[in-house]
């Protein structure tokens, strides 16, 4: 190293530019990560930090910009995952992680396999230095021979953590780590991740979450709509700084920053921490009734487990747990997507469990699916075709055979204008592909709301929005709400729920184990029922 | 009668399940990899073609011809589905019918009498289709190759995650799997018919892939599925050749037509009975 060169980076990128169709992902962004730091990345959904972090992986090439890896140019060599790995970087990613089908000791082994004449695997060394590296991470008790997909979530992503350092990686980059965690199993990753950095692993991390960053980072790098926003020392700032600095100059009329829940206190009236919290106690007849609802999936395994729960008229009720309780089979199960196999889910005392979707939909039930994606939207269809789907056997809208393309666009154009959807003159007629995550997500939110329904499945209904249109989100659900619709809320978001929620009910493994009201619940509570920490029968 | 038939009817079955197994070994590389490949028809076709007419000269050129013949074509499946993007029916449709055309004008063209080879035993192939299933699940389980064939075939960006471009294992697999297809067909013109019609595959490529379903994509299972739709094959030829009756309801369902219809008809009732319990490699259904 000559006289003249910084202090030592594990990594530096300077002006990284990427566009993708239609978006620029990073503006010129540079990120300076000393070595042995336990450095973060913030800022909100869209701001470029995951394309940033896929960059220094080499699943992305930048359209320009330079890279270094412990002061060494590697810009002309990094195009693929197999390039990082060989510079020493590893990464947790948050959609392709382990493949469910293999064992973990052949995802761990997988494109570092250590073979011997002919190819044939040699696993003896590899399966002690795996429990070798178990140990170290404290990863009780790890059978390298179970598949991955029977592990939790918590679990697979330490073994991706393991699968890094087998590979010597000493740069562990981690996208969004926490975002489907319960809050204990959040705690024990970060306990891990700091005696990584204690052994002299650089940890770059990705989140929106600022207590995190506050809790254990050292050094933040603030992107906001692609450009850096800023770069702290995490002892010399706050959270509130941190916030300012990620969203900008959206501030509301009294100049405070516009957050989701923020500042409906002046403007809707509210006073008090929560939404929830500053509303009467609810009272009056169930709206939904779930009686032991048992749900088996297509290999017959009882996904949701003998759940019981009520919803009254004008109630939230949130339902929280790890990605993968069984969440997603309750909501399918009362949308009538998925079989009941026991148990009975009534309507306003009326018995539904029978029913066709459809007939459900007649009857007030509206849904907001998890994934505005695959099952919200068609994405290639225009916005008025994805207004209109479901509601097309309405009478308002036409009702009969055939469908009715003035009375659909009249109710579209009405709809994009209440809802304000950022959309071009034609608006109404483009695809639905061409539309923001959040101009997407108010055409699904307005959809399941346009004909007064009675009850609300929503499934994740912020996921991947930015602040403004959560806020949206979370503002028509509360509108609609004090106008007597119940909401059932499926969130990973334990936040989102505390905040929106009159009572939260946990899942852990199928089965719904508890129901609080929210006002006794803190999230160390309900992340110890998620986690099974907690157990018990299922109460009211 | 007595015991002869049955062994006539075990014998048979064995031989009809050889070039199922063997297609079917094509199937389960291509599919583990995360191809489908209906052009295991075209590809048998093609072996059938290229093994009997380079056969004529030798029998060692025959045997390359099909080896060398197979991997190309399995290079423009895999080219096709992998680099051009094309939808992997669509490229499978495609290559059948145009082997399907070009081996009725080249047969045509090249030997209008209909010649015969002496060709090969058909013990040999009967030997490759048992052991083959065996070599496979090694590979498979305990190969680097093996490891990311599946790999791939399950979650290609997963794969490119851990630093494994998923072009090698997917190219390596569909050739293979041209070669599997093509040996099978040159069993049947080298050392079953000793002739090349046209169209001889009949449906075995499509048969073997049925047998891969039924199989769930395992090597030995596939193998299994060779065999149950190899006995129905010889079923039918024995019944033919014994002349046995049946009139039922005014139908003569020993019909040599209706007979001929009888793997197929169990094909169809043997998929309909696995159907939801199946799964399939998971990039499979993915593909846009």
């Amino acid at each position: 190293m000559n006289a003249n060169s910084p202090p030592e980076y594990a990594v530096r990128m300077e002006n990284i530019t990427k566009r993708f169709p239609g978006v620029v992902a990073n503006q010129q962004v540079a990120l300076r990560v000393q070595a042995g730091a336990f450095h973060a990345v913030i800022g909100e959904n869209g701001a470029g930090k995951s394309t940033l972090l896929n960059i220094l992986y080499g699943r992305y090439q930048p359209d320009s910009g330079r890279v270094f890896l412990h002061g060494q140019e590697v810009t002309q060599s990094l195009h693929s995952p197999a390039d990082a790995i060989r510079n020493g970087v590893g990464m947790v990613s948050q959609h392709y992680a382990l493949i469910p089908a293999l064992t973990v000791l052949e995802n761990v082994l997988l494109g570092a396999e250590p073979t011997g004449f002919g190819g044939v695997l040699k696993c003896r060394a590899a399966i002690t230095r795996i429990h070798e590296l178990a140990n170290q991470l404290q990863i009780a008790s790890l059978d390298v021979n179970q598949r991955a997909d029977t592990l939790s979530i918590a679990a697979q992503q330490k073994v991706e953590i393991l699968k890094a350092l087998y590979r010597g990686a000493n740069i562990l980059l981690l996208d969004e780590p926490t975002a489907t965690l319960a809050p204990q199993e959040a705690e024990s990753l970060f306990t891990l991740l700091r005696n990584l950095v204690e052994k002299g692993t650089t940890v770059l991390f990705v989140t929106h979450k600022l207590r995190e960053v506050m809790a254990h980072s050292h050094a933040v790098t603030v992107l906001r709509a692609g450009q850096n926003a800023g770069d702290f020392i995490t002892a010399e700032t706050n959270e509130a700084e941190l916030l300012h600095c990620m969203i900008g100059a959206r501030l509301n009329s009294a100049g405070q920053p516009l957050i989701p829940f923020g500042d409906v206190t002046e403007t809707e009236g509210y006073a008090g921490d929560t939404w929830a919290a500053t509303r009467p106690a609810v009272s009056g007849s169930p709206l939904l009734q779930i009686e032991g609802v048992t749900v088996r999936n297509s290999r017959r395994v009882e996904v949701v487990k003998s759940a019981t729960l009520e919803l009254m008229h004008g109630e939230i009720v949130g339902v929280a747990g790890v990605d993968g309780s069984g969440q997603r089979d309750l909501a399918e199960a009362i949308l009538g997507l998925q079989t009941v196999s026991i148990g009975k889910i009534f309507l306003e005392g009326s018995e539904i469990t029978d029913d066709t979707v459809a007939q459900r939909y007649q009857k007030g039930v509206a849904y907001i699916p998890e994934d505005r994606h695959r099952s919200g939207m068609i994405l290639d269809f225009s916005v008025t075709e994805n207004y209109t789907l479901g509601h097309h056997r309405e009478a308002n809208w036409g009702g009969g055979t055939l469908i009715h393309p003035p009375i659909m666009t009249a109710h579209t154009v009405a709809m994009i204008q209440q809802y304000d959807v950022r959309i071009s003159e034609l608006g109404a007629l483009i695809p639905a592909r061409s539309l923001s995550g959040g101009n997407q997500q108010k055409i699904v939110v307005a959809r399941a709301i346009q004909s007064a329904p009675k009850l609300l499945v929503a499934c994740q209904p912020t996921r991947g929005l930015d602040v403004e249109a959560a806020r949206f989100v979370y503002r028509t659900l509360e509108q609609a709400r004090r106008e007597g619709l119940g909401i059932l809320l499926f969130s990973l978001d334990l936040e989102e729920i505390l905040q929106l929620s009159d009572r939260v009910a946990v899942m852990f493994n199928g089965k719904i184990v508890t129901v609080l009201p929210t006002a006794q619940a803190t999230p160390e509570e309900i992340g110890a029922w998620m986690t099974g920490a907690k157990a018990g029968g299922t109460e009211a | 009668m007595g015991n002869g038939w049955l062994m006539a009817l075990v014998t048979s079955t064995l031989f009809n399940a050889t070039p199922l197994a063997l297609a079917a070994m094509g199937g389960v590389l291509s599919e583990r990899a995360g191809v489908v490949n209906i052009a295991l028809e075209g590809f048998i076709l093609l072996g059938a073609f290229v093994g009997f007419y380079f056969g004529l000269h030798s029998v060692f050129m025959g045997v390359l011809a099909v080896v060398v013949a197979g991997a190309l074509f399995g290079l423009l499946h895999a080219f096709f589905t992998q680099k051009a993007r094309m939808n992997p029916v669509v490229s499978g449709l495609g290559l059948n019918l145009l082997i399907a055309g070009a081996t009725r004008y080249l047969a045509l063209r090249l030997f209008p009498q209909g010649d015969h080879i002496a060709g090969l035993s058909p013990n040999l192939f009967l030997s490759l289709a048992a052991v083959l299933p065996f070599l496979l699940v090694f590979t498979l389980q305990q190969t680097k190759f093996g490891l990311r064939l599946r790999a791939v075939g399950e979650n290609p960006e997963s794969a490119r995650m851990a630093g494994i471009s998923p072009i090698l294992p997917r190219y390596m697999a569909v050739m293979l799997s041209g070669i599997c297809a093509s040996i099978a067909g040159a069993y049947l013109s080298m050392a079953d018919a000793h002739t090349f019609t046209s169209d001889m595959s009949a449906g075995k490529g499509y048969v073997a892939l049925a047998a891969v379903i039924f199989g769930k994509w395992n090597p030995l299972g596939a193998a299994g599925g060779a065999l149950f739709f190899g006995f129905f094959y010889a079923l039918q030829t024995q019944l033919q050749i014994n002349q046995y009756h049946l009139n039922w309801l005014g139908v003569e369902w020993t019909s040599p037509f209706l007979l001929d219809c009888l793997p197929y008809v169990m094909t169809l009732l043997a998929l309909v009975s696995v159907i939801g319990r199946a799964t399939p490699p998971a990039a499979l259904s993915q593909e846009e």
